[in-house]
This record gives C-alpha cells, sequence and structure tokens, in this order.
C-alpha cells in the first residue's frame, strides 16, 4: 500500500508540473488595459476603447468578456458586422452568459438580413447540450473526468467493491459521452466556422471571381457559415442550404 | 465527409461485388449438432441447427420437445467462397435444460423452401441423474430457497430466501422464480457472504422476497430455476496474466453454463377467522400503530389547518386504508394522496402510510374531531385488533372580513399586470468584473496529452505493483523465489555478526541450500551438491554458477565432515555471499 501511496504521490506531483492555471502574472499587464477600455467605453469614448480591446485581442489575449465588451463598442460605433462577428467570438468562450445572448439576438434583429449563422453538423435533439460548454471546459471534463476514472479503476482493482465497480462503469459511460461531445464541438469549430458579413452589403457569387453569376446579396451583420476558403474568397453556406463565393475581406470568420 | 462516406459505401458493397460473377451458391441442407450427449440436470445442451446454401433463410422448425426447455442462443451466419463456389450458411443456436433424467431423442429439425422439406438426422442425448455423493461432495454451485413460515394466514408476510452457493465466479446470472399464487415485494438489495460447508467455501448471493398469499389453501411456490456462466480461470504464466485475467478486461477464462433448480415448497394458507372481524377490516394483516396530528390547534372560520393520520407497522402495509374523520357538518374536508414509505426491518416488510386531510372550519367554535379507527388481523396472537386515536378538538375563531372575502371569493383571479409600455431598446452593458478577463486561449496540446496519459501510465504501474503483490500472496514458488537472496543475505549477515565459529561451514552450507531450495521452490534441505548442479542446470542457470554452488557446497562438506579448514571463516563467507550474488543474477 505504501509503494502504491507512493506511485499516486508521484503522478499528482508530476501533474502538477504539468498543469498550470493561467497566473495572475500572464494577466498583470492586461487588466489595467482593460479596466481603462472599460472606463473609456463607460464615458463614450468608443474609438479609443475599441483600439485598446483589439490591441489586446491582436496580442494574443483571449477572453470571452473581452469579445463581449468588443461587440458592444462595435454596435456603439454602429458598426453591427464587428459587432456580431465578436459577440460570436465570445459565444464560443462563455456560451452560457446571458448578457451576450441578450445582445446577440438584439444585435441580429438590427441587420437588414437577420440571419444568425449556428453552424453545426450534428443532430441538436441528440447532443443538445454541444453549445453550451466552451472547448476549454471540455478539455478540462476530460482531464478529470479521465483522471477519476483511472483512480476509480485503480481504487476497484485494489478494493473489489459493488460500489466502485458502479462508480468505474457510471464513470467511463461519462467520460465517453464527455469525449464524443467534445469531438463533436472542436469538429464543429474547425469544419464549420462561423462567419459574419463585415461590409456594408456583398454580392454572393457562383465562383471564385468578380466576373461570376450573383446568386444572392448579404448586408452587414448576416451570419454564414464558412466551408471552404480559396484564392482570397470563401466558400460560404445559409441555414437555408443557400451557398456561394464571398470576398473574404468582406467577411470575417468567427 | 464525402471520401469518408465513399469508402463506407465500397466497405459495405465490397462483400456483393464479390458474390457477383463466377460464384455460384452451394445446395441447400440442414444439419443438427449438439454439444454433448451425456449430461445431468444441471447441464444444458447447445443444440446447432445450420442451415447451408441460403444466406436468408427462414428459421428452422424445432421438433417437439416436452422433455427439454428451450431457450434461443442466437444465430450467426457466414459466408466462404472457395474456388468460385460460394458457401453460405445460418447456424440457430438453441440452449436445451432437461427437465428430468432419461435417455431422449431430439426429432429432426426440419426447413420448409418453395415446398421442398429439409430434415436433420434425429439425435439421441441421454440425462444422467446427479448422484446424491456427487452433488454433496463437489458442486460448483447450487441454489436453495426456504420460506419463513410454511402455514401463514392470507395476507401474512411471509419472507422467501434465495440462496446461490458458488465456489468460482458466476456471469449473466438470471433467476426465474414463479409466485402465481402471492403478492410480492422486494425486501431491499441482495448481500453476499462466505461460508463454508463440507470443508468447501463458498461465496453465497442471498436475497430475499416479502410475499403475500392471496388465497386460502395449500400452494406450492415452484422450484425456482437459475441460469448462470460459471468462470472457469486459467492460471496465470506471466507477471501481468492475472492483471489481464480480470473480468473487467475479460480476458483468459472459460464459461459453462449451468442451470440449477431448487426444490418446491409446498405451504398451507390459513383463512382469516370469520368470528370477532371488524367492520372495517381491509385485509390488513401484521402488526401496526396509528397515531393522528391536527397542524393548527386554532384555526379562522374559512382557514385551513391539516389533520395527519399515520400508520405505521410490519406487514402489507400498502392495504392500510384509514377513512376521513366524519366531521362534514363542521368542516369542508379535502383528501390528500395517502404517501407510502416502505423500509425493511428485521428482513421484514415494514413501513408507514400518511393520510392528510385539509379541514376548512365552517364556523367558529369549538370543534371535536372524533377519534380514527383502523382494524387490522395479528397472526401472531391469532386475533383481530382495534386501534383508535384520541380524540381532537380545534378552536376555531370568527374570520375578519377580508380573510371572509377570500373564503367567499376563492375562486377569483389575482388581477393580471398592465400593459407595460416600452419605450425603447437598448444592448445590456459591458462586463466589468475584472477577476473574469483571463486568458481562455487552449494553447498546446502537450499539457492536455500528459494531463490524459499520466493517470493511464499511473494506473498500467499500480495495476503492474498490485498483480506483483497478488501473485506474492498467491504463488508460493514466486514468493519463496523472490525473497531467497533477502532471507539468505540476512542470515549471512547474522552469522557474520555472531562470531560463532562453530560448524561455521555446516550452517554457511544450510543458509546455502535454504536459498536454493527457495529459489527452485524445493522441499528441505537434504540435498547433496551433486543433486543441487542438477537441479539448477534443469532451471537453465549458466554452467560457471551451478559449478560455483556446487564447489562451496562440497568444500563445506570438506570442513564438515573431514575436518579439514582450507579456508578461513571469512573467505567462506566471503565466497558464500558472492555464489549467491552470482545465483541471483539469473532471471
Amino acid at each position: 500500500m505504501k509503494t502504491a501511496a507512493k506511485i499516486l504521490t508521484a503522478g499528482l506531483l508530476l501533474a502538477a508540473c504539468f498543469w498550470t492555471a493561467p497566473g495572475l502574472a500572464e494577466n498583470e499587464g492586461v487588466l489595467p488595459q482593460i479596466a481603462r477600455a472599460n472606463d473609456l467605453y463607460l464615458n463614450k469614448k468608443y474609438r479609443q476603447a475599441a483600439d485598446i480591446y483589439e490591441h489586446l485581442v491582436n496580442g494574443g489575449f483571449e477572453n470571452g468578456y473581452l469579445y463581449y465588451n468588443l461587440g458592444n463598442t462595435y454596435f456603439r460605433l454602429h458598426r453591427p458586422g464587428q459587432a456580431i462577428l465578436n459577440y460570436t467570438r465570445a459565444k464560443k468562450l462563455v456560451p452560457r452568459f446571458e448578457d451576450l445572448d441578450a445582445n446577440l439576438r438584439y444585435a441580429v434583429r438590427q441587420t437588414e438580413d437577420k440571419i444568425l449563422a449556428t453552424p453545426t453538423p450534428f443532430p441538436k435533439n441528440i447532443l443538445f447540450w454541444l453549445d453550451d460548454f466552451s472547448p476549454r471546459e471540455y478539455a478540462l471534463a476530460i482531464l478529470a473526468v479521465n483522471g477519476l476514472f483511472w483512480l476509480t479503476l485503480m481504487a476497484w482493482l485494489y478494493f473489489r467493491t459493488n460500489a466502485l465497480g458502479v462508480a468505474r462503469s457510471v464513470l467511463l459511460a461519462v467520460l465517453l459521452v464527455t469525449a464524443i461531445s467534445a469531438g463533436a464541438r472542436f469538429y464543429t469549430d474547425s469544419r464549420y466556422p462561423a462567419g459574419v458579413v463585415l461590409a456594408k452589403q456583398i454580392d454572393v457569387k457562383s465562383a471564385q471571381g468578380a466576373d461570376n453569376v450573383t446568386l444572392f446579396q448579404l448586408h452587414e451583420g448576416a451570419g454564414v457559415t464558412i466551408r471552404d476558403e480559396e484564392e482570397g474568397w470563401y466558400k460560404i453556406e445559409l441555414g437555408d442550404g443557400k451557398k456561394g463565393w464571398a470576398p473574404k475581406n468582406a467577411v470575417g470568420k468567427g | 465527409m464525402g471520401r469518408i462516406g465513399l469508402a463506407i459505401f465500397l466497405t459495405a458493397c465490397l462483400p456483393g461485388l464479390c458474390f457477383t460473377g463466377a460464384a455460384w451458391p452451394a445446395p441447400v441442407g440442414i444439419t443438427a449438432t449438439v454439444d454433448q450427449t451425456r449430461v445431468t440436470p444441471e447441464d444444458s445442451i447447445l443444440l446447432s441447427v445450420m442451415v447451408s446454401g441460403l444466406q436468408n433463410a427462414p428459421p428452422p422448425r424445432l421438433p417437439p420437445l416436452p422433455d427439454f426447455r428451450v431457450q434461443s442462443a442466437g444465430s450467426s451466419s457466414s459466408v466462404q467462397i472457395v474456388n468460385g463456389h460460394m458457401n453460405m450458411s445460418v447456424t440457430h443456436n438453441y440452449r436445451l435444460t432437461p427437465k428430468a433424467a432419461g435417455t431422449f431423442t431430439i426429432g429432426p429439425v426440419t426447413l420448409e423452401l418453395a415446398g421442398t422439406v429439409y430434415a436433420s438426422d434425429p439425435i439421441r442425448v441421454t440425462v444422467e441423474k446427479t448422484s446424491s455423493a456427487q452433488a454433496a461432495r463437489d458442486v460448483p454451485a447450487f441454489a436453495e430457497t426456504s420460506v419463513s413460515n410454511r402455514t401463514p394466514y392470507v395476507n401474512e408476510q411471509v419472507i422467501l430466501t434465495f440462496k446461490l452457493y458458488r465456489r468460482v465466479n458466476a456471469q449473466n446470472i438470471n433467476l426465474e422464480i414463479s409466485y402465481d399464487a402471492f403478492r410480492k415485494a422486494e425486501l431491499g438489495k441482495a448481500r453476499e457472504y462466505s461460508r463454508v460447508i463440507n470443508g468447501q467455501s463458498y461465496q453465497v448471493y442471498e436475497s430475499s422476497t416479502a410475499l403475500f398469499p392471496i388465497r386460502p389453501g395449500p400452494v406450492e411456490i415452484p422450484a425456482a430455476v437459475v441460469d448462470l456462466d460459471l468462470v472457469y480461470r486459467k492460471s496465470p504464466r506471466g507477471p501481468f496474466d492475472s492483471f489481464f485475467s480480470d473480468p473487467f478486461f475479460s480476458g483468459r477464462s472459460t464459461l459453462r453454463h449451468k442451470t440449477l433448480k431448487t426444490k418446491p415448497i409446498r405451504m398451507e394458507v390459513l383463512a382469516l377467522p370469520e368470528e370477532g372481524k371488524p367492520k372495517n377490516f381491509a385485509n390488513l394483516v401484521g402488526r401496526f400503530q396509528l397515531s393522528a396530528t391536527l397542524g393548527k390547534q386554532s384555526v379562522e372560520a374559512g382557514g385551513t389547518t391539516t389533520l395527519t393520520l399515520t400508520v405505521s407497522g410490519t406487514g402489507n402495509i400498502q392495504d392500510a386504508e384509514v377513512a376521513a374523520p366524519a366531521v362534514r357538518e363542521n368542516f369542508k374536508v379535502y383528501p390528500d394522496r395517502p404517501q407510502l414509505q416502505k423500509s425493511t426491518a428485521g428482513n421484514k416488510l415494514s413501513g408507514t402510510k400518511t393520510f392528510k386531510f385539509a379541514l376548512v372550519p365552517l364556523q367558529a367554535g369549538t370543534v371535536r374531531i372524533p377519534p380514527s379507527t383502523l382494524s387490522y388481523f395479528d397472526p401472531q396472537k391469532h386475533r383481530y385488533v382495534i386501534l383508535k386515536t384520541k380524540p381532537l378538538s380545534l378552536t376555531v375563531t370568527p374570520a375578519k372580513d377580508s380573510e371572509k372575502l377570500q373564503v367567499v371569493d376563492a375562486g377569483a383571479a389575482p388581477g393580471a399586470p398592465g400593459d407595460i409600455k416600452v419605450l425603447g431598446r437598448d444592448i445590456l452593458p459591458i462586463h466589468t468584473v475584472l477577476r473574469d478577463f483571463r486568458n481562455q486561449k487552449l494553447g498546446g496540446a502537450v499539457p492536455y496529452l500528459a494531463g490524459f496519459f499520466l493517470p493511464v501510465a499511473l494506473f498500467l504501474g499500480f495495476a503492474s505493483y498490485h498483480s506483483h503483490r497478488l501473485r506474492l500472496r498467491d504463488d508460493v514458488a514466486f514468493s519463496r523465489a523472490h525473497h531467497a537472496y533477502k532471507k539468505a543475505k540476512g542470515k549471512l549477515d547474522r552469522l557474520a555478526a555472531s562470531g560463532d565459529s562453530g560448524d561455521f561451514a555446516g550452517q554457511l552450507s544450510q543458509i546455502l541450500r535454504e536459498y536454493i531450495g527457495d529459489k527452485l521452490n524445493l522441499q528441505g534441505t537434504a540435498f547433496t551438491a551433486a543433486e543441487v548442479a542438477a537441479k539448477l542446470e534443469e532451471k537453465h542457470y549458466p554452467e560457471p554458477q551451478v559449478l560455483a554452488a556446487r564447489n562451496l557446497l562440497e568444500k563445506f562438506e570438506t570442513h564438515q565432515y573431514a575436518h579439514i579448514q582450507n579456508a578461513p571463516p571469512d573467505q567462506l563467507l566471503d565466497e558464500s555471499l558472492d555464489v549467491l550474488q552470482q545465483l541471483e543474477k539469473q532471471p
């Protein structure tokens, strides 16, 4: 038992070495800038606030609330395309933030097309929780359930009680469900990214190139699903199945 | 996705493509085989009926098998193409459990196809009685049932206990007991424990069921039938074998199907006596208590108080019924749905059934609530018992005007909120809680992969260690070999420290022989140097090590018996340690 305890302790220490939460040090230089940008927004200096938020995003800082604030700022600057794009990005990171849902719906209602992209190839009635958790939450859930499962398996191997047998089976089932959900989520994010029209109006063409036939027009803020990318053009798809090619510089990737 | 879909389509179509062209089917035929022809009533026969020449053959028709219990054991199909000839077959499996001993013929299994009847050959099987001596001496599993009382009253609780004894692990346990003449209620979880019978240790699975006889007269609980697969494990050969032969990994083990039967139990159910039967008796049999409480002692007219009547005790508590109190003149009575809480006390079904009545007093004053009654039959005292609660009194005060209005206009709906006029719309404000602004970037895959595989590695390490511990505990030879060097080294150290020079060589010889005995799992230490050498060679020890051990043992013998000291004790000690270390290096 002593050796088992040593193995366990060594493993946990090793895990602790690998696992370091995003520390305060990382946020130290960022938080004052966010506080300043928030103050600028509250004082209606939206242009300066947007500059700071954008600077942080371009510097590699990724946070759902930051995208939400940036979305609000662009909304105040009367740029609904950028506002919806940032709300869409925020939705991936803080999926259960109710204010975000309200603002996104409101912003979409202000657009001409009133289209909100919710791309997923998976049936929503089965994996109904798919959009309720962020990729990071899925990753952490898998690690937690996986660790718990193997620990339970160890305990079951040693003690052989019915309760541990049941716990082992339940955790295995939970692990499978979590893994399937995470896989579906990562697959959707990578293969079916959402896009938002940023230009006032775009012509969606039958192929890459301005000379091709215009299939339909979209307006700023319309939500699309990006299916392919080629020679400065995105192949986009709407919720009703309409497809076409739109210039890349006129569509933002969520 | 398109390429994956195409791959799946091609994979699905491949067998079909293979069957086109030159391949043609073989003629239709039917054969029936059994896995064994001599069995005991506890065994079962696997009857396999193979229909060849057809891929989608209809199920064959089994002959009448009144002497067997027949269960389907699944079917399988196969397709083979050999030299352009296509052999297709479907095998239907049935498990036949004999009902009695004797010699039986399984008649031809038939298949009718387009007016042609195909039939298999009949099969003769012998079911031999299990001798009682054999049954008592050496059975891997058996089952028994017992009841707490063979002469119960109608509706009296009888505890049926089922016990399954087994000496090996069992899987796919299916228990069938018929309770046609009873109502039944499960009594909590089954329990498992060990018991030694005739010197054999059995694992016992015990479950209890509460039965309530429905009608008087002789009744029989038929034999319980337990179908199960006994798991016979093969002994582990490697250090990881005991771990990987674990049931969780479906390891190396063989299953043997068994059908166990218990003896039927005859009972005589007594009718409840007519003498002294109360008028409100509602077939409640057992031992019960009745209590009554009132929610509020004082209430305004039009208000509400709750009368709670609680029946508790042991027996068919689910049948307990208590009538609403006779207070219609003074109250409006609204009965609630009774709440039943079952529990197990002393391996008997007991519980509490609660009856609630909302009482709305109609006028002010002191109102008496008459006692409620409950009658039941006590099987231990063989007589009826009538329970009565104490009378309760309630003070009803006059209602205030507003409340009186509420009582009278109870149905009036509250006023709907007025329509709120929306004057403007806007987005919700920005998020300013700074602690929420941490970087949510996923980062590289390495920490996640490490975090994922670390527990797996931990588990494998632990499982290996656990398997080693189990082997040390269960495998005597392994344990002896494992501890041999440490034990011998300890003895050498103690000998060196003691400075005892009397028969020093004899003691060293004994230590070395014990070490070799432990290492090779030999009994005793009375073997010659030549025998030791032979045993070591048998175990593939390298020749120099064998020679060193033999020479040293011979040197000890020379010291011991010829009393010739050709080396000082320290040198002998060093040589012994050297030989031990050389032998220990051999895996």
